[in-house]
């Protein structure tokens, strides 16, 4: 749950509120996996005396507010403390966890004053409800992928399905950012001769010309049309495999480098030029001839 | 039994070919998916023992049975962690081969592009949703019984029983961020189960209106931070009975 400043009937110490003079407050989060847990260290502080006091006397808490939308999970942290370690089983987060922090009022506050109200408060008094808002922190997101990540190699990326469609005659290739993969369909019959044959490694080159390179240019194609948009693609597993896979060759995939990209180039790059390989095996040479 | 799950590639070929397979496998039953992929790895068993339980349809209206497949389901299943019932891979073996039966009897799609969603999960754009946990066809069983099943009730399936009146109710009701807090749904629900013990009538724009208030009030207080009682109470004064 992301919690933004916004206008309150009352002040609020947030990032661009200004109804406290100087008050900041400031948490963050590190985290580390812990055997089958996720250790949450969670830490939250304000310089704000008035609000310091509240929380001392109980009236106030920091809260850090876990949430993991793809597991249904939700629960608040509340403390005194301003730093608070947290442990979970990882059986009950997947994908991305957003971590938001927060003081919240514990019980209702009659007459709420503080020395730090801004010019425009000054002098007045609140009152404030159990349950609400003092203090608004930052919202942290972590992802915590425990798929495994077998997408290390660049033609991993990408999955060979078949097409069922008997009426089919092509390949063609799917790029979608909800996907975990590229899914390049190929019509059945063509389907299983490919898995036949790619289990032979002196093929694997020219498998890799023929099916991968062209699905790899036009990866990179869509990537150049859509470079201003490169956000669609931030969550997904083979464009975070792909950016690591370009980093490694000092390319990166981003909307300025993408404008010039030489996607055959990069494509024949990534995939360790198998189409030079390929015609030498087909030449009848062997691979590593220079 | 063994909890099956369809392998990531199959998965990602299941998806690619969903017009075929609602012709051949969902229509026709003209074989099985393993068959029409020629793999017949696809579905696996995976290390999540459960006892053996079959669907329940035997009634004319098929949405009649949705309380005791939830039951059925939940009850078998509720060693599954959250991050297990996450995984569609899970849903997929059984939309697709496990539960196809009861799939055809309570989502037949009626056409190639119908219902995707009820046999796969249908991923948001960007970044993540819980949606797909209450459309897939088998996953909302058990993802409506996580939420709703509640034992300190004589019938701990009486929140249950309340949601599946109405596919609107779920929507409003579970499948919306507030949700995730048990303690928060549960307060909803049981107060709006009140009401209508009180003589309120229930209907969905009540819920929907309810549901919204709700929204409203996570604008103003941490609502995970306030008590079963102290929601409870909110609802209550909303509705007044």
């Amino acid at each position: 749950m992301l919690i933004r400043n916004k206008y309150f009937p009352y002040p609020v110490i947030a990032k661009g509120n200004e109804s406290y003079a100087t008050a900041t407050f400031t948490s963050d989060v590190d985290f580390e996996k812990n055997g089958y847990h996720v250790k949450f260290i969670l830490k939250a502080s304000t310089d704000n005396e008035g609000i310091k006091e509240l929380i001392k006397s109980k009236k106030a808490s920091y809260v850090h507010h876990i949430e993991c939308v793809q597991t249904c999970y939700r629960h608040a942290v509340i403390t005194e403390e301003e730093e608070e370690v947290f442990q979970i089983h990882q059986s009950k987060l997947n994908g991305a966890v957003q971590i938001s922090t927060v003081i919240v009022a514990n019980e209702d506050l009659i007459g709420y004053k503080n020395s730090d109200f801004s010019a425009d408060y000054k002098g007045f008094s609140f009152n404030i409800k159990r349950g609400c808002l003092l203090a608004i922190g930052a919202c942290v997101e972590i992802e915590l992928n425990k798929q495994k990540d077998d997408l290390e190699n660049t033609s991993s990326i990408f999955s060979i399905v078949p097409n069922l469609d008997p009426n089919e005659t092509i390949i063609n290739v799917d790029i979608n950012s909800t996907k975990p993969k590229i899914v390049i369909r190929i019509p059945v019959k063509g389907c299983n001769i490919y898995k036949n044959l790619s289990t032979n490694l002196e093929l694997q080159s020219i498998m890799h010309s023929m099916i991968i390179i062209p699905a790899l240019v036009q990866v990179f194609d869509e990537l150049k049309a859509s470079r201003f948009e490169l956000y669609n693609f931030s969550d997904c597993r083979w464009f975070k495999a792909l950016t690591k896979a370009c980093k490694n060759l000092k390319v990166e995939l981003n909307e300025q480098s993408l404008e010039n990209l030489d996607s055959y180039r990069t494509a024949q790059l990534l995939m360790d030029s198998p189409t030079m390989k390929a015609l030498t095996y087909l030449a009848g040479g062997s691979d590593d001839e220079d | 039994m063994r909890i099956k799950f369809i392998t990531e590639e199959g998965l990602l070929a299941a998806k690619s070919n969903y017009p075929t397979i609602f012709k051949e496998v969902i229509k026709k039953k003209s074989a099985d998916l393993p068959t029409l992929m020629n793999d017949n790895s696809i579905i696996r068993d995976s290390s999540i023992e459960v006892e053996e339980f079959s669907f329940d349809m035997s009634q004319d209206r098929p949405t009649a049975t949705d309380v005791e497949n939830i039951r059925r389901v939940y009850n078998h299943m509720k060693g599954l962690s959250e991050s297990q019932a996450s995984d569609e891979r899970i849903w997929v073996a059984f939309t697709l081969h496990q539960g196809l039966d009861y799939m055809r009897y309570r989502w037949m799609p009626e056409n190639e592009g119908d219902k995707f969603d009820r046999f796969f999960f249908k991923n948001a754009k960007h970044g993540y949703s819980k949606r797909p946990l209450f459309r897939n066809g088998v996953a909302r069983l058990w993802w409506i019984g996580y939420h709703t099943y509640d034992a300190k009730r004589a019938n701990p399936y009486e929140l249950t029983e309340f949601v599946c009146r109405d596919q609107d109710y779920i929507n409003n009701l579970l499948d919306i961020g507030f949700a995730s807090n048990a303690t928060i749904s549960k307060a909803v629900i049981g107060a709006l189960l009140d009401a209508e013990k009180n003589g309120v009538t229930i209907n969905r724009d009540l819920v929907r209106a309810i549901s919204q208030y709700v929204n409203l009030l996570g604008g103003i207080y941490i609502l995970d931070c306030l008590s079963y009682d102290e929601i409870y109470s909110k609802i209550k004064e909303k509705i007044g009975f």
